[in-house]
């Protein structure tokens, strides 16, 4: 018999804190799978950032900083520049990349800082407590929109790809989801030709990965995966938004 | 014939049935082994669960191809129902993956074989 | 030995590359814009980088990673930039990384104005951001003594692998001065056996974090960072002594503040009078051990400040009650005059008599 699929080298056998049901867990195994296969083991370097994510340098084998709230860009900025031939990536949720940290990813993208984002869009805020995120829908009921999210107070939602796409320095924007197996392998995919884009020096590199949060959005795992196909990629297409020319 | 971290070593596994009853007796929390024996040249697939890392999400379950993967009735360390293939389905296994694809916790371990009844 | 005339802002940088700093990060604020144009330049000579930032908040992370892969680097800003910076020190201070931000102080509070102050002493030495942690902070008074002093700063940072603050304000930073600079000498940076630069075949995985989550360990590692500061408290006292022998009153005065209260030194020490200045040269950790030097000849001190009073409040806490203390300041880019700062001595020196 042959191990068809075993736990990556790259993630640390532990129990991660996730909640049931998660998907978390399945990104954070496809960023260590692709690690793996790239042979990227003693070059990557992990950039935690603040939310649930917040002890995500427990799970990744490699060396690792954990970031303020907002400011893994940054501090991706100053690693990649000081050691430009390791493979730097942040892993930063929707409240850290899409609200606080906006700034810091908008000019990481402009400069076209050679590190890869990995940007998990949940449309809520989990680690807090389940608070309105910018990415949050209209009408999505959330403990700061008990009554929805409404134009009025709230404004829209916002698309970081399609923002990060417009600049020359992003080399490679991309939106993928994990609510299915299909679309597990595409992020998959879609990791490793991010930390290529990286590895070959063509500028910024962006994962959107459309994720569920059970807990705050109040769906059992299943239900949330369905919530999420059926709310959020309507508003947040999948697919590529920029490729650089150089990226075959 | 069993994995490395198994509980059983050097059994002849003649007698499926029985030796999954044994080792369902012993209940083994650890972890739990899922044999399919050859019918004739088809996909031998072993998926091993890792009962006290499972959450009880049932994505697994929810994506499995087959629908051979339940939630048990025991309860793990954490409080809950791990999921698991009962024996009389576990012939059913392909060994595709997809249930370790979806699981966020790395619980499963899939293996595959291709074997034809000479 | 080459001597030549620097701009205050520029001395900062020039004393940086020549203490092997090759990393700059930092945005535009008057005034100390200088330095960062003049590292732009200097930087890509040196094989270093200056990178301009998209803000402050931007700029100390940017210092946070660069410190963590071992590096030294810096940044500098003023007031309102520091404040925007002040979450990133206190993660600095806790993640132990070594680093040299600068402050070239302008009036406030708010936007201010851009003439000179040292109205950010409380933010630099007693916090600033949040948390328990210190930053040692030196404060020049000569351009010269801009150029020593970064040396000292990054090596500081090192030894205590904490990050060091160098002080300043819009007079020193636009002043011109001839400075001596050192013949080209090695440059020893200490090894970073913490770095984290990714494993390389390296056994053990490294991580720069403040993040301390288990209570217990938190207060460990807040003990941890207390006793490196104790010896800092200890070894690192710096100050200038000017006429302080006999001194009856000590003016008490840091940067350009301090340049003034000289003069009025001079002509107090011309009319007889037994005045001194004692300078503070680290603000933190602040020179008790000088206060202690004085106390058995000293009547009064005067503290002389560009600001509300702020360092006052550590004169008082080093005098300890035993002496009368006094402050005298100008705020908003008003800079104390030398007329005004001898009319105030004569007064507490007549106070002292009657």
């Amino acid at each position: 018999m042959e191990k068809v699929f075993t736990r990556p080298n790259s993630l640390k056998d532990m129990p991660m804190h996730y909640c049931p049901g998660c998907t978390h867990g399945i990104v954070h195994r496809l960023v260590a799978e692709v690690i793996d296969e790239m042979d990227m083991f003693d070059r990557a370097i992990a950039v935690a950032s603040v939310g649930c994510s917040v002890f995500a340098y427990e799970y990744f084998y490699c060396d690792a900083y954990q970031a303020s709230h907002g400011r893994a860009p940054a501090v991706a900025t100053g690693i990649k520049r000081v050691l430009p031939d390791r493979l730097v990536f942040t892993y930063q949720g929707d409240g850290d990349l899409a609200s606080i940290g906006t700034g810091e990813v908008v000019h990481a993208a402009a400069r076209g800082e050679k590190f890869t984002a990995i940007y998990i869009n949940n449309a809520i805020y989990g680690m807090t407590g389940g608070q309105m995120a910018p990415t949050s829908l209209m009408g999505q009921v959330t403990i700061t929109t008990p009554y929805g999210r409404d134009r009025e107070n709230n404004g829209f939602p916002v698309r970081m790809s399609e923002m990060l796409a417009l600049l020359d320095g992003s080399a490679y924007v991309t939106r993928v989801s994990v609510h299915s197996p299909a679309s597990v392998g595409k992020a998959k995919k879609a990791i490793r030709k991010a930390f290529e884009v990286q590895m070959a020096g063509l500028g910024f590199s962006i994962v959107e990965v459309l994720s569920s949060c059970p807990t705050n959005w109040g769906l059992p795992p299943l239900k949330a995966l369905k919530w999420l196909e059926e709310n959020m990629i309507p508003y947040y297409p999948l697919g590529e938004l920029k490729i650089a020319a150089e990226v075959v | 014939m069993f994995n490395k971290g198994g509980l059983v070593n050097n059994i002849n596994l003649g007698r499926d049935t029985d030796i999954q009853k044994v080792l369902y007796a012993q209940n083994c929390i650890g972890r739990q082994q899922i044999n399919r024996f050859i019918r004739g040249g088809t996909l031998l697939g072993r998926v091993t669960f890792r009962e006290n890392r499972c959450k009880g999400c049932e994505l697994c379950k929810a994506f499995c191809p087959k629908g051979i993967i339940v939630m048990a009735s025991r309860i793990n360390s954490m409080g809950f129902h791990p999921a698991t293939v009962e024996e009389e389905d576990m012939n059913k296994c392909t060994g595709c993956a997809i249930c370790a694809r979806m699981c966020p916790d790395l619980v499963i371990e899939v293996e595959k074989e291709e074997k034809k009844v000479g | 030995m080459a001597k030549m005339l620097m701009k205050g802002n520029e001395a900062i940088g020039e004393g940086a590359i020549r203490a092997g700093c090759r990393y700059f990060f930092g945005y535009p604020i008057t005034p100390q814009s200088e330095l960062p144009h003049y590292l732009a330049k200097k930087m890509p000579e040196v094989g270093g980088l200056y990178l301009q930032a998209e803000s402050e908040t931007a700029s100390i992370n940017m210092v946070f990673g660069a410190a963590g892969a071992g590096a030294r680097v810096m940044t500098s800003s003023s007031g309102p930039g520091i404040s925007l910076m002040q979450e990133g020190i206190s993660y600095l201070a806790g993640a132990e990384l070594p680093c040299v931000i600068v402050n070239i102080i302008r009036g406030g509070p708010g936007l201010g104005n851009i003439a000179p102050a040292q109205s950010d002493y409380f933010q630099a030495v007693k916090g600033g951001g949040h948390g328990d942690y210190r930053l040692i902070v030196l404060a020049p008074a000569s351009v010269q003594e801009i150029i020593d002093l970064m040396g000292d700063a990054f090596d500081l940072a090192d030894k205590y692998r904490n990050p060091v603050m160098l002080m300043g304000d819009g007079v020193l930073g636009q002043m011109m001065e001839p400075v001596e600079l050192a013949g080209e000498k090695e440059i020893t940076i200490p090894k970073k056996p913490w770095a984290s630069t990714g494993r390389m075949g390296r056994k053990d995985k490294r991580l720069i974090s403040s993040l301390q989550i288990v209570p217990e360990n938190c207060e460990k590692h807040n003990i941890k960072l207390f006793e490196k500061y104790a010896v800092a408290g200890q070894n690192e006292q710096r100050w200038e002594e000017y006429c302080l022998e006999d001194a009856e009153l000590v003016l008490v005065a840091f940067g350009t503040a301090a340049r003034i209260c000289k003069a009025v030194v001079d002509t107090c020490r011309a009319e007889g009078r037994a005045v001194g200045l004692l300078r503070p040269v680290t603000l933190w950790p602040f020179p008790v051990k000088a206060f202690e030097k004085t106390i058995a000849t000293a009547k009064r001190y005067l503290s002389v400040e560009m600001s509300m009073g702020q360092m006052v409040e550590d004169v008082r806490l080093a005098v300890n009650g035993r002496r009368p203390v006094s402050f005298y300041g100008r705020v908003g880019g008003m800079l104390p005059v030398a007329r005004d700062i001898y009319n105030e001595v004569q007064k507490l020196l007549a106070r002292g008599k009657a």
